[in-house]
Formats: C-alpha cells, sequence, structure tokens
C-alpha cells in the first residue's frame, strides 16, 4: 500500500464499514426524492426503535425542508446544535442559486463539520446511523449525507491493571478502537504501519483493525490472518476473546494461540517485530498473533531493566513454570511410588508427619489443590477490599487450620502453595490459567504410574506443544531449529543493540530460508 | 502430507544423536565387555571410525538420489527385486528395535521404578506415545529431539560427572593385551545403535539443502561416539571388567556408585532411569517413523496413517514374545547381526551407485 491510500484509510472506520455493508446486501437501493418516502421507509426498518429521532427543520432563508434522523442518546448534542441545526436554519444561504441535486454536495461544503459523507443507496445509510452518526435528507435531492457525531464519552487512558510495570510507559488501551490505533501510532510514525479495517457479526456490527508493518511482517502471516478474519461468520463479536476463538487454529488446545495485552508499547514491540495486531472495538485488550510459546514469558518489564537481571528474571520463570506444573505431581510420585529417592531424613520425616493422618497422600493433594483454586478465583473477581480478606481466611485460616485438625501433611500446605506462587511470577494470565489443567494432568499421571507417568505425560504435552503453530508459526520455534540469534529475546534477554533486528522466521527478507 | 516440510542443517544433529543413543546404552557396555574385555572402550572407538564411513555413505547417497529415501534408493540401485527384499530386512531391523527396545526398557522401568505395574502397560504406554508423535509428522518430531537434546547431554554428562568420582584407572590396563581380534568382535554388539544412523537416509529428503547437512552427521557422530566411549570407559574403570559381567544395566549401576557429601537423592539409580524414558522414547519414535516410510516404499502406497496402525500389534507382539531377558538378549543378538548385514549393504551401495549410474546420471 503506497502511502497516500494509507492515509485515506486512516480517516475513519465508517468509511470502510460503509464500503462492507453495502457488500453484505449486493443490491442498491435508490433513496427517494421526497422527505416521505424516505421517512417511511426508515419507519418501516426501525419499528421498534423508539429512540430514533426523525428531526424535520426547514432553512429560513431558502425555504428548503431537510429530515435529520439519529439515535438521541448516541450523538454529541453540542455538535447538532451548534454546527448543524445553526447552519441550516439560520446561516446557509444560496440554494435559490442551485439545483436541487447539488443541494447536498452545497450542504456537504458548508458545514463545519469533518468527513462528512455522501450516499445515494438506502442500504448504506443504516450501518452508520446505528453507530451513531447523523443522517441528513433533502427535499428533493437523491443524496443523502452521513454526519459523524459520535458521543466520545470512553473513559480516558489509564493505567494498565492487569500488566502493571515499574518503569515502563503508564498509558493502556481504552475501548474505543480508534483511541487505541491512535496510540500505536503515535509510537511507531512510519507510513508503512499498515491499518486495515473489517466489520463483523451479524447484529453487533464489530469494527476490527489488523495492524502490521509492511515490509517486516511476511506476507504469508498477513495473509492467513487476513483470512481467518474476513471467513467469520458469527453473529455478535462483544470482545477480543471471542474473536481469538474464533481465529484460533487448535481449538481444543490448553496453549493460547494469540497474546492479549492491553500495553501499547508491547504491542508495538510485536509490530516492529514482524507480527500483527488486532484491535477490536469495545475491548481494550488487542490481540498478537503469530507468538510463539517464549513470549508467553516477557514481561514489559524485562525491556525497561539491565539485561543480566532481566535474563536471570527470566530463567526463573521458566523454572517457576515447569515447577507449577511438576512440583504436586513429583511429591506424589516421590512419596507414594518411589520414597527411596527422597533422602532418608526427609523420607523419615513425612512418614512420621503422615502418621495418624486419615487420608491417602492423593486425596490430601487433591484437596489442598482445590481449595487453593478456589481461593484464587475468589480473589480475582471479589472487591478488592473483601479480596484481602480471602487472602488472610485462606492462607492463614485455612492453611493453618487444616493442619492442626490433621487432616492434611503440613509439607502439601508448602508444596500447595509453593506452586500457586509459582504460578504468580507468570507475565500472562491467561497462559498461567492453563497451567492449573497441566498440574492436574500430572497428578492423575503420577498417581497412575508415578514418575513413569510423569516423564510420559510430560512428553506428550511437549509433543503437542512442537505441533501446534500459530498462523503458520510453530509454537516451539523459538527453540528449533537451534540458532543463536533466537536466544536473545526468549531464555535470555539480550541488551538492546543485539536484538534490534525481528526474529528470522517472521522477517520478510528471510522468506526462503525457513 | 509430509512433502511441504522443510527442516534446517541444524536439526539433523538432534536426529542423529538421539538415535543412535537409546535403550541399548543401559545394557551394553556389559555385552561389550563379555566379548572385548577391558579394551571394550576400543570397539567403540572402532565403532565410531566405522560410522563415520557408514554416515557418509548415507549421505553421500542422500545427495546423489536427492528426494528419495533410504529405501526408495535401495529400489533404484539394486534393482527392484533385490531392492524389495532389502527394504523387508529393513522393515524386520527396525521393527525388531522398536519391539525390543519396548521390551528391554520396560524391563528396566520394572527393575528401577514400577516393580508392581504389569508389563503391558508399561509397554503400551509407551508405544502409544510413539504413535502419537508420529502422527503429528516429521517437523514435530524434529522440534521434540531439539527440545530433548540438551536435557539428554547434561543427564549424560552429570552421569559421567558424578560416577567419575569413583574411578579406576588401573582397571583398563592392560591394554590390547588379548589383541586385536576380540576388539572387532565387538563391533558386532555396537553396530545394531549405531545404524541408527539410518535415520540420516530418511529424512535427508526433507531438508532444504542436504548438502549442508554433513557437518552435521559427522558432529552427531562424533558426539555419540565421546559419550559411548566414556560411558563404557567409565563402567570399565569403575566396576572392572570382572564385576561388570554380573550387572545387567552398569551404566545405571555407575550412578548407584556415586556418593555425595550432601545426600540430595538416596537412589540416583532412579533418577537416571527417569531421565532415560526420554532417550527411549526419542530413539523409538524416529525408528517408527523410518519405518512408516519404509513400508511406504515396500508397499508402494501412500497411506501414512495406515502405515503407522498397522505396525502397532506387531511392535506389541514382538515387546511381548521374548519370555525372559535371556530370550530377550537372543533377539537382540540376531537383530544385531541383520544391523550388520545392513550396514555392509550400505557401504557397498554407493559403489554400485557409481558403477550403475555413470553414464547418463540419476534418474530420479
Amino acid at each position: 500500500m503506497d502511502s497516500r491510500n494509507f492515509f485515506r484509510r486512516k480517516g475513519s472506520a465508517s468509511k470502510i464499514k460503509i464500503h462492507l455493508n453495502r457488500n453484505k446486501s449486493d443490491e442498491i437501493e435508490p433513496l427517494s426524492l421526497s422527505l416521505k418516502d424516505n421517512l417511511n421507509k426508515l419507519k418501516t426498518t426501525f419499528e421498534h426503535c423508539e429512540d430514533l429521532v426523525y428531526r424535520k427543520v426547514s432553512s429560513k432563508k431558502s425555504n428548503v425542508d431537510f429530515l435529520l434522523v439519529y439515535f438521541g442518546e448516541m450523538i454529541e448534542k453540542n455538535t447538532l446544535n451548534n454546527n448543524i441545526l445553526k447552519y441550516l436554519i439560520h446561516d446557509i444561504d444560496g440554494f435559490s442559486k442551485r439545483k436541487s441535486y447539488e443541494y447536498s454536495k452545497f450542504i456537504k461544503a458548508s458545514l463545519p463539520v469533518s468527513n462528512i459523507e455522501e450516499v445515494t443507496d438506502y442500504n448504506s445509510i443504516i450501518g452508520p446511523l446505528l453507530s451513531g452518526d447523523i443522517i441528513l435528507f433533502t427535499e428533493d435531492c437523491y443524496c443523502a449525507l452521513i454526519i459523524p457525531a459520535k458521543t466520545s464519552d470512553e473513559r480516558s487512558i489509564a493505567p494498565s491493571a492487569t500488566e502493571r510495570t515499574i518503569r515502563g510507559p503508564q498509558d493502556a488501551f481504552v475501548e474505543n478502537i480508534n483511541k487505541n490505533i491512535h496510540l500505536i501510532r503515535k509510537r511507531i510514525q512510519d507510513p508503512n504501519l499498515a491499518v486495515e479495517f473489517f466489520t463483523l457479526g451479524h447484529s453487533t456490527n464489530t469494527n476490527i483493525a489488523l495492524l502490521y508493518i509492511k515490509g517486516i511482517a511476511k506476507n504469508d502471516i498477513i495473509n492467513k490472518i487476513r483470512l481467518k478474519i474476513s471467513t467469520i461468520d458469527s453473529s455478535s463479536i462483544l470482545a477480543s476473546a471471542q474473536l481469538e476463538q474464533l481465529i484460533e487454529s487448535h481449538k481444543w488446545s490448553l496453549f493460547p494461540q494469540t497474546l492479549a495485552t492491553d500495553r501499547p508499547d508491547k504491542l508495538s514491540r510485536s509490530l516492529l517485530e514482524g507480527r500483527a495486531v488486532i484491535i477490536v472495538n469495545g475491548t481494550p485488550f488487542a490481540l498478537i498473533a503469530p507468538v510463539t510459546f517464549a513470549m508467553f514469558f516477557n514481561s514489559s518489564d524485562d525491556y525497561f531493566e539491565r539485561t543480566i537481571v532481566t535474563s536471570t528474571i527470566r530463567i526463573v520463570r521458566y523454572i517457576c513454570f515447569i515447577s507449577s506444573i511438576f512440583l504436586p505431581a513429583l511429591y506424589l510420585a516421590m512419596t507414594s511410588y518411589h520414597p527411596g529417592m527422597l533422602p532418608t531424613p526427609l523420607a523419615l520425616y513425612i512418614t512420621g508427619a503422615r502418621v495418624g493422618l486419615p487420608f491417602p497422600s492423593l486425596v490430601e493433594l487433591v484437596f489442598m489443590q482445590f481449595t487453593t483454586e478456589v481461593l484464587i478465583e475468589a480473589s480475582v473477581r471479589l472487591p478488592k477490599a473483601i479480596g484481602q480478606t480471602v487472602g488472610i481466611v485462606g492462607g492463614l485460616v485455612i492453611g493453618q487450620s487444616v493442619v492442626q485438625a490433621g487432616l492434611v501433611n503440613p509439607l502439601i500446605v508448602i508444596v500447595v502453595s509453593l506452586t500457586a506462587l509459582a504460578t504468580f511470577i507468570l507475565p500472562v494470565y491467561t497462559f498461567a490459567l492453563s497451567t492449573r489443567i497441566l498440574r492436574a494432568i500430572m497428578i492423575i499421571a503420577a498417581a497412575t504410574f508415578g514418575l513413569y507417568g510423569i516423564v510420559i505425560a510430560g512428553l506428550f504435552i511437549l509433543i503437542h506443544m512442537s505441533s501446534i503453530e500459530s498462523f503458520g508459526i510453530r509454537y516451539l520455534e523459538d527453540f528449533s531449529p537451534y540458532s543463536l540469534s533466537k536466544l536473545k529475546d526468549t531464555l535470555i534477554k539480550a541488551p538492546h543493540q543485539y536484538i534490534n533486528r525481528a526474529p528470522e522466521y517472521l522477517n520478510e527478507k528471510n522468506n526462503d530460508e525457513v | 502430507m509430509d512433502k511441504e516440510i522443510k527442516l534446517k542443517d541444524i536439526n539433523m544433529l538432534a536426529f542423529v544423536i538421539q538415535t543412535m543413543i537409546g535403550v541399548r546404552l543401559l545394557t551394553l557396555p556389559r555385552d561389550l565387555v563379555a566379548i572385548a574385555s577391558n579394551d571394550a572402550w576400543l570397539s567403540v572407538v572402532v565403532a565410531g571410525l566405522l560410522a563415520l564411513i557408514i554416515g557418509y555413505c548415507f549421505y553421500w547417497l542422500g545427495v546423489k538420489h536427492r528426494g528419495l529415501n533410504i529405501s526408495q534408493i535401495m529400489e533404484v540401485v539394486l534393482g527392484k527385486f533385490i531392492g524389495k527384499i532389502m527394504q523387508l530386512f529393513i522393515f524386520a531391523y527396525i521393527i525388531l528395535s522398536i519391539g525390543l527396545s519396548a521390551r528391554t526398557f520396560s524391563d528396566s522401568i520394572q527393575l528401577f521404578l514400577l516393580d508392581k505395574t504389569p508389563r503391558v502397560l508399561v509397554i503400551l504406554i509407551i508405544i502409544f506415545t510413539c504413535v502419537y508423535c508420529v502422527f503429528k509428522g516429521l517437523k514435530t518430531i524434529s522440534i521434540l529431539l531439539d527440545i530433548l537434546l540438551p536435557f539428554i547431554i547434561f543427564f549424560l554428562i552429570l552421569l559421567l560427572l558424578l560416577a567419575s568420582t569413583n574411578m579406576d584407572i588401573d582397571n583398563i590396563h592392560p591394554v590390547l593385551y588379548r589383541g586385536i581380534t576380540p576388539v572387532l568382535s565387538g563391533y558386532v554388539e555396537i553396530v545394531h545403535p549405531y545404524l541408527g544412523l539410518g535415520v540420516v537416509g530418511y529424512v535427508m529428503p526433507y531438508f532444504t539443502n542436504p548438502e549442508k547437512t554433513k557437518k552435521w552427521v559427522f558432529t552427531g557422530v562424533f558426539v555419540v561416539t565421546l559419550f559411548y566411549v566414556a560411558i563404557v570407559l567409565m563402567c570399565i574403570m569403575v566396576f572392572g571388567s570382572k564385576e561388570i559381567n554380573e550387572l545387567v544395566h552398569p551404566t545405571i549401576i555407575l550412578s548407584k556408585t556415586i556418593e555425595l557429601e550432601a545426600q540430595l537423592f538416596e537412589r540416583a539409580e532412579s533418577l537416571f532411569i527417569t531421565a532415560w524414558i526420554p532417550i527411549t522414547f526419542s530413539t523409538m519414535a524416529v525408528y517408527y517413523y523410518a519405518s512408516v516410510l519404509n513400508l511406504k516404499a515396500f508397499l508402494g502406497t501412500n497411506r501414512h496413517n495406515l502405515m503407522i496402525y498397522i505396525q502397532i500389534p506387531l511392535i506389541i507382539i514382538i515387546a511381548l514374545f521374548p519370555e525372559d531377558i535371556i530370550k530377550a538378549y537372543h533377539y537382540l543378538k540376531i537383530n544385531s547381526y541383520l544391523a550388520l548385514l545392513l550396514s555392509i549393504v550400505v557401504v557397498i551401495l554407493p559403489f554400485i551407485s557409481i558403477i550403475r549410474f555413470r553414464k547418463g546420471g540419476v534418474k530420479t
């Protein structure tokens, strides 16, 4: 796309939407010349919409009739009063000099509102009308005008609540798609940053933007994503999470194949690496695609702290991920199948602690694991003030009294709480959630086949992870085939001057090598 | 279905190392010492040198007959009839290898990890893991091998380092006192795991630049030989050539001798047998994949998944067939001769290829 074409697209989402709507209902239905016919037609289409306002006004100076149609609660009253009504009724003069079919062109040029659209097709006014634009009909003119006047009652830009950083930028995405695109464009001031709009959902008409950098992102990947998005046939898309499920290819996998984040810095970095970003109107969480396994271990703060510290923390995260999956299972396997592997004093201690306990280790472990899951779920949803109480009740009261009541071995409390802590260190919440299921699988494997079961289950998960791909990029692409340059921003993080280039497998220029 | 898979030359390293190091390494030191006594490690060195030649043959054939795997090459070079017979031999060799690997592996698992679990279950589980892996295709296998390789090498080095606290150099003396013959006959024992190199012949068509893999085939053989020599040498140095004959799994018992100041693990052999699960699995999975390709060539079919499934019962039967561990080793011996035969064929194959296709070039 050349830059001129691209700036034209920058304008507003509604333009493209009109275009798409026109595509949707192929037949073109011309507007009537008479205001009354148009009014009746609209009234049948919007029969049940009592909030739709039809307003007839006429110009004082020229005696021309106009019909304004809009949803009262969706438009900016100031624009309507000061920039439209005032001009139409009092200020505009000169209709008498013009032919009636030139009226709309004349009004378009006279009104102090930007981005006015002129249409002749009945079907193409419905979309903009529903999205909060004002439609202006003029008597004896076959053209209607779409005047953008949406209210901007969205919340203002605030720090991210889900991914906090210490040294990073403190702005995060909001629900408004245009504001979000603006946040990205502010960071990447490059004419090659491409923005493509889609409208999806028969009932929701959700605006979706696909962003990528031409020349860096691989065409194959972008085409794949574009194809996936444009072939979606769904009646409603309310949030990016639904879109995520609709475009990913392994729907039953435990591992997320797109990365959702509301941090514009993270998104910009992904764009510069050659990935695509999908923004959905109404959700502050944009999607990054394609993703690899290693990306779920990167936090935004990694890029704002010193190399050695960051690299160490990264390695700690990998260890935590592995132990969050394997720790309870290993404990179970060691104590019930291979007690000989434990050092003698520890084995003796566990035996001593287990004397008098009524349940087998498996029951204790499942019970405690269940309690932790409940506590975590409870504290996520509750208001902040009560959330702390849950922590106290869960951590102190249950933890302490379960041991005192002789229900659970204290070592199990340690194992389960260590595991829970290990999951909290993972920077991406969606990813941390999947470790819960993996952990359960491992506990089952350990309960049936001990260490052998754990290793086999681990192999199964590894095979699954090696086999899935996200838009043509293998999930474990970062680790295979071996390449030193891939290590720079995965297991460790090299200083910034070494990781300036996009990964090989995403880079357009290295197309033939992969 | 796998034609669009493109592997990078460095993938070859993991393929070579992981197919050559398998469950056989657990018992190999004992079998070698039984033949070559304390010169067993020299057998491994000799085998390593021969493996370089065999590896080069596979590589040469793969480059010359681009796009064909070794089964297809045999048909092209040796003619249809002899080619089919060779494919049958390969089929027998591979399926015996997988079956007996599963068997000896389940024996070790029963001995060190799960003494009460039925053997059938252990065998079934490892075979179905392999089936799942092969089902997912070659790219998945190569990624998996690449991920497993660092861990496996780490465990082998750990084993060697820990055991080295107990070694006694005098045990390998005197060198070559029974002459060179036992050293050479020891080769028969080791030829079987070393023919894992044959995987080169099967994965070669999937590489973007087959010419570039030479470096990695040789590196792989070198690394494997290094580990084999080190482990056999370590077993001899720690146990002595007499004591080793009494041990079924000298490599694992090696870890038992580990004496650490801090007692992290009471029974280190359980830990190492655990590490051996992925090692066995990766060998079996790659063999399985090779077998599928070989069967496809033999039956002249393209039904990939069917070829995977029809082998499952065969492998299970072979794994369960030997009554005891001695019988299992008997069949392993047969397999070793089969491997020897195939190695010889592979070495002479390039010469036949040169003679047959001297004029007119290769039709592929």
